[in-house]
């Protein structure tokens, strides 16, 4: 397995906010994440990357307990990550948004590696720009290009066609198949069911910080634990809520 | 050269490095109102170096950029979880406690049948390497300037590392960096004990031209000036802060344009320009806009030059 999840816990304060939940992922496997808002989903991806502490379970990458590690260190193992709102450094040009942190192994290599990843995400022409004066889409695609050009094992990506319109998404969807799928394992949240279906065998759903359903995306979907999560229970005793 | 002009230009030197050692703080997101202590604690350490253990200018200079860049590691260490609000007034509580335990400090030793040495709030006179050793004013000032180059060249070089890229990431968005893989606690601290061997350095050249220091000219109002220098003249290159220097002593003070009124105009300039250019006047957007317009213009240089050499053929 590549990432595994034991028990994995997150409070705030005294609310639970996450877990405990289980989860497995293999190597080059893609995983939809889905669930209403507030059910823990952003909490996960913190969890695994570091940013938030967990309070109880363990991250294993690998066969590596990374749990406690630092975020940095976290981020050198291979994990890579994307934002709802995407995060970028606007005051830097395209290219410095993209390099690496950690020092190269080969020069060559390197620069390879980020000329490949610009042009694959379509910004090899914007590549002197200042990221901030990129349009909404080219941002969100920089952010993917960013997490390639770290060759990582895994990357987290929280709603990346969010704020994009049909076509955008359309582009954005191809560029993760073709780019990212076949380089590294994948944790997509997303709330959209085409966007799931289209990228992931396999979708689990989170409810109130627990996990209550694995499997295809479209099986889930068309599943009581769905409805209920999203919609409330249907029996009349609960109507609409909202968790967390 | 003018005695006068000599002088400006010699204090816009110094100046700038306690104004680049504010600089790198606030290129690692951090407000600084203590600078001006490791400028004292470099300017009595390299006066002690000259005047009491009889070194040459050259190494007392290093043990002023060192100690300053010793001292700022400690506080940079001590207040590693200290951030906005409270890292300004943690700086800024350290350099009140440098300059008053610089007003107790008295210590002097016997040289050539007279006593050197700091002597509390009668401050620390006779460091007189410049005059003993018979180098003038002006050569005193080339001398700044040069070093001034290097380091300017150095910034230079390093904006363009990855070293440099990791502390302009740190200071707009320390936890994306951390998430690139920037160990930012690490970055901080290296990023303190550097600015703090700049002030240090400057600290060094200053009481070598003063002759003179006491702990008044170490007051909060040069900590103030120096971080003002950096948001006037703006945060895109080394070149902000020593422009902002620039303005300030070479037009606003020396230039006697706004005698009485320097205050008043320097207050409202950085008032004005935190609202129009929270950068400064030399910030990111224009640095990167200047050196597109410059590699253009070599680009079209190197054409012609090609063209010309073509028909020559």
């Amino acid at each position: 397995m590549l990432l595994q999840l034991e028990g994995l816990t997150v409070r705030f304060g005294g609310v639970e906010a996450l877990g405990p939940v289980d989860l497995s992922l293999a190597p080059g496997a893609s995983l939809g994440l889905m669930g209403p808002n507030g059910c823990g989903k952003t909490t996960l991806f913190n969890a695994i990357s570091g940013v938030a502490r967990p309070d109880g379970g363990r991250v294993l990458f690998g066969e590596r307990d990374i749990t406690v590690l630092p975020v940095h260190e976290i981020a050198k193992v291979g994990i890579a990550r994307t934002f709802q709102t995407v995060r970028l450094f606007p005051l830097l040009t395209v290219r410095d948004n993209v390099r690496p942190a950690a020092a190269p192994t080969r020069a060559g290599a390197e620069k390879a590696t980020i000329e490949r990843a610009l042009e694959v995400a379509g910004l090899a022409a914007k590549s002197n720009v200042l990221a901030g004066e990129l349009a909404i889409a080219e941002q969100r695609r920089l952010e993917i290009a960013r997490a390639l050009a770290r060759t990582p094992r895994l990357v987290l990506m929280d709603e990346p066609t969010a704020g994009l319109n049909p076509e955008e998404t359309d582009a954005l969807v191809k560029l993760i198949a073709d780019a990212v799928r076949p380089i590294a394992a994948l944790i997509l949240i997303e709330h959209k069911p085409d966007v799931v279906a289209a990228l992931c065998p396999m979708a689990v759903l989170l409810d109130r910080g627990r996990k209550v359903a694995e499997a295809p995306p479209t099986d889930l979907f068309a599943g009581d634990a769905f409805r209920r999560a999203y919609l409330g229970a249907i029996d009349g005793s609960g109507g609409a809520r909202r968790c967390g | 050269m003018d005695d006068y002009l000599v002088g400006v230009l010699a204090n816009i030197g110094i100046i700038s490095f306690v104004a680049l050692s504010a600089y790198v703080l606030l290129l690692a997101g951090e407000v600084s109102f203590g600078q001006q202590a490791f400028f004292a604690l470099g300017a009595y350490a390299a006066g002690m170096g000259t005047a009491m253990l009889r070194w040459p200018l050259a190494p007392a200079l290093l043990l002023g950029a060192l100690v300053g860049a010793l001292t700022a590691a400690l506080v940079g260490r001590a207040t590693l979880r200290l951030t906005g609000l409270y890292f300004a007034m943690a700086t800024l509580a350290f350099a009140e406690m440098v300059r008053i335990l610089f007003e107790l400090f008295t210590f002097q030793v016997e040289v050539a049948g007279g006593l050197v040495g700091p002597r509390g709030t009668d401050g620390f006179g006779d460091i007189r390497y410049l005059f003993e050793n018979e180098i003038t004013p002006a050569q005193y000032m080339a001398g700044i300037w040069v070093l001034l180059a290097v380091t300017l060249a150095s910034f230079a070089a390093f904006d363009r590392s990855r070293y440099g890229r990791a502390l302009r990431q740190a200071g707009t968005d320390p936890l994306l960096a951390e998430l690139q893989g920037v160990a930012v606690v690490r970055v901080r601290l290296v990023a303190t004990a550097a600015a703090g061997a700049l002030a240090g350095l400057g600290g060094g050249l200053y009481a070598h031209l003063l002759t003179y220091v006491e702990p008044g000219n170490f007051n909060i109002m040069l900590g103030v000036h120096s971080l003002a220098y950096g948001l006037i003249g703006g945060l895109g290159t080394a070149f902000g802060p020593v422009l902002g220097v620039l303005i300030d002593i070479g037009l606003l003070e020396s230039s006697r344009l706004f005698a009485g009124y320097r205050m008043i105009v320097f207050g409202g300039l950085v008032a004005v320009l935190l609202i129009v250019r929270p950068r400064g006047l030399l910030d990111e957007r224009a640095v990167h806009r200047l050196a597109g317009f410059c590699k253009g213009l070599l680009d079209a240089v190197a054409a012609r030059r090609l063209d010309g050499s073509l028909r020559r053929r």
